[in-house]
């Protein structure tokens, strides 16, 4: 028989991320440890030179494409709703719907559960699993859009505003902003459900993982790399590239291009602004506020901790709601993907 | 008001000039009346309602949610009616798709100042963010989306293949109507013409084209408002000046007189079609001293005409020179002849 361990010892903050010690690991640190377990592979939650990693295949595979073979000592995979032991905890992996192979972990200790989400969005995505709720004591949620004016809306409909875009400007090139690893290819399985055929391009760093999704039997249709293209030939294309690369000198080779960029960020006027973006589609991979409440509820926790983002907002939500509530205070994670873009530049470089 | 709303976002946004033509045309072709009339109407700053102050917009915020909250949400985003647009509570299925913004428009219009918070906040309640925050940039007054209204005027222009002049003539040159303007139908670039609408239309066109290429030959000033009597009037064209008269008046600066004949003296004689209306100089300019520079005018014109032609009647210059040249000649040379004509023909209105 275990004794019952308060949940803050059972995972804690530490410098190197959140540390579980009866379990004698890391989950998504941002320093090298020995064991760490991850949740997804953008770069700010999966990084290299770790001792064992245990993740699921596809974040293993993501990690191997954007560090090489050697990116850990040893990795072990995992499949959604197995449970393995370690130490004195058991730990599952359930999907958390934000990139593909994302996943929560549920950690055990006696009679008490707390999920760690990483990132995660309650909303249909066609190229990953949905998120799962996972009944716990202990909720750790993401806050990146953890204010009430984040309302992601349907994607669907964003969808439609490029779409007419591209019929308005037929002579004009639309370059579409998003993260390489989830929501470009998200956002082209999107526009394909919008009954798109015509070949989409898209910026060289991106092709690896778009590749990738591909293999694991994810249908984007005609993809064609830009470059090589003759600047006439891009007219009425739509273009999928780096946040960074839409507005920077790439975009000399399309013709009179329309800056959009897939984003939840872009609900807000000043944000499109200031990235000089002229087409923003509210396209997130990341819960809403919406989200975010509905499912602290639904998980049944009794107390919730709060990380990387607007914490503050969330935490005297949940205050307001009965609940107990902290921000847990981890360095190292960016705004969606944002510490991704050093990772793409290497890549496109390569 | 879909559409309206999306059009704002857009517009805000877009820095080109004729990308902003572009999405304009496109929404006055593709948005059905009145919707678009009250669109027009609201870009070209012609809409005002009981307005809303900043004030009222935030107590309806804070009324619906946790102030604490609130003050978050206000602090990130910056600009309150953007914000309680984000902020605003909706509950799924409340948004009502197909409002059109004509009702939107009628509804704000019949609110008084203090039933305007009420009224502003039911209809948020049924729309989703773009709406809110048009319709809140509505009745707070000021779209703010770097649009002026002479763009709009060219859109429309686009839309209806003439002449933005055209556009700015009519919009201020239509008398009293029984409904206003921006709720009538508007017309198909391609629908079958009225031919009578359309003969009279083309005839204001010219008499008013014409009146203004006539005071501008003889140096009168757009804006004199002149007395033009009219001689040999048909019925037909009777009852178009009777039509047209106040446009006539704001137009091509004329008050037209039927009943009298044009008393003497020097006068501007225009002829459309079968009338005739003449315009008294006298008091307008100093007739003589124009005549002397009408005169002097001509007098080099068919000067420069003459030795054009001189120069064209010979064979070795015709063969010899750069065929530019040769062109370059007989073009001067047309244009000294028609100048001539049009000096002479001024010369002959004052009689």
């Amino acid at each position: 028989m275990i004794a019952k361990m308060r949940p803050q010892d059972i995972l804690m903050p530490v410098a190197a991320g959140l540390c579980c010690k009866p379990g004698g690991f890391h989950i998504d640190p941002v320093r090298p440890v020995e064991r760490a377990l991850i949740t997804h592979g953008h770069s700010d939650h999966a990084r290299a030179g770790h001792g064992a990693v245990l993740a699921t295949q596809e974040t293993l595979d993501i990690m191997r494409l954007r560090y090489g073979e050697n990116f850990a000592g040893s990795t072990q995979a995992i499949a959604y709703g197995e449970t393995i032991r370690l130490g004195d905890v058991d730990v599952t992996f359930h999907p958390a719907g934000h990139v593909l192979g994302s996943a929560q972990i549920a950690v055990n200790h006696g009679a008490t559960r707390i999920v760690a989400s990483g990132d995660y969005k309650d909303a249909p995505d066609p190229t990953c699993e949905p998120f799962e709720i996972v009944p716990c004591d202990v909720f750790i949620t993401e806050a990146t859009f953890g204010l009430p004016v984040f309302r992601h809306g349907s994607a669907s409909n964003e969808i439609a505003k490029l779409l007419s875009s591209v019929a308005l400007f037929p002579e004009r090139a639309h370059l579409v902003g998003a993260y390489s690893l989830g929501k470009a290819q998200r956002v082209i399985a999107e526009i394909r459900a919008a009954g798109y055929d015509a070949p989409i391009y898209m910026h060289g760093a991106m092709e690896k993982i778009t590749r990738y999704y591909e293999s694991r039997g994810i249908n984007l249709g005609d993809l064609r790399l830009a470059k090589g293209m003759k600047k006439a030939d891009l007219a009425g294309t739509i273009t999928l590239a780096p946040p960074t690369a839409i507005t920077d000198i790439w975009t000399r080779r399309f013709p009179d291009p329309v800056a959009a960029f897939a984003s939840g960020w872009m609900r807000v006027r000043a944000r499109a602004r200031q990235k000089g973006i002229e087409l923003p589609l509210v396209i997130s991979d990341h819960a809403d506020w919406d989200g975010l409440c509905a499912t602290i509820g639904a998980t049944g926790a009794g107390e919730v901790w709060v990380t990387h983002g607007q914490e503050d907002a969330l935490v005297h939500w949940c205050q307001s709601k009965g609940l107990k509530a902290r921000p847990l205070d981890l360095v190292g994670y960016g705004e969606e993907g944002e510490n991704d873009e050093a990772v793409q530049e290497s890549e496109a470089a390569s | 008001m879909n559409r309206f709303a999306h059009l704002l976002d857009r517009l805000a946004y877009e820095p080109g000039r004729n990308n902003k033509l572009r999405l304009i045309t496109n929404y006055f072709r593709e948005v059905p009346d009145p919707d678009r009339g009250w669109a027009l109407a609201a870009l070209t700053g012609a809409l005002s309602f009981a307005s809303v102050k900043p004030g009222v917009l935030r107590t309806l915020g804070l009324e619906r949610m946790d102030p604490v909250l609130f003050a978050y949400s206000y602090d990130y985003v910056g600009a309150l009616a953007e914000t309680v647009s984000l902020v605003w509570p909706s509950s799924p299925g409340a948004a009502d798709e197909n409002l059109p913004l004509s009702a939107v428009v009628e509804t704000l219009q019949r609110t008084s100042r203090s039933d305007a918070p009420a009224i502003l906040a039911a209809l948020l309640d049924r729309l989703d963010v773009p709406r809110r925050f048009a319709v809140i940039k509505l009745v707070t007054g000021g779209l703010r989306i770097g649009v002026s209204a002479r763009l709009v005027k060219q859109a429309l222009a686009n839309l209806g293949k003439v002449e933005v002049g055209e556009i700015e003539e009519l919009w201020h040159g239509l008398g009293a109507r029984e409904k206003d303007l921006i709720v009538a139908t508007w017309p198909s670039p391609d629908a079958q013409v009225d031919a009578e609408a359309k003969g009279s239309t083309e005839w204001l066109i010219r008499l008013v084209g014409d009146t203004r290429a006539a005071k501008n030959e003889l140096g009168i000033a757009p804006g004199a408002q002149l007395k033009a009597y009219v001689r040999g009037a048909s019925a037909v064209t009777s009852g178009r000046i009777n039509q047209s008269f106040t446009a006539l008046r704001k137009l091509a600066r004329l008050d037209v007189v039927t009943d009298t004949d044009a008393p003497q003296g020097a006068s501007i004689q225009i002829v459309v079609d079968e009338a005739t209306y003449v315009l008294p100089l006298e008091g307008v300019i100093d007739i003589e001293a124009e005549r002397a520079r009408l005169t002097k005018s001509l007098q080099a014109a068919q000067k420069e005409a003459k030795s054009l032609e001189g120069r064209l009647a010979n064979p070795a210059f015709v063969e010899k020179a750069k065929p530019e040249a040769v062109e370059k000649a007989r073009a001067d040379h047309a244009e000294k002849v028609a100048e001539s004509e049009r000096l002479e023909a001024a010369l002959a209105r004052l009689g």
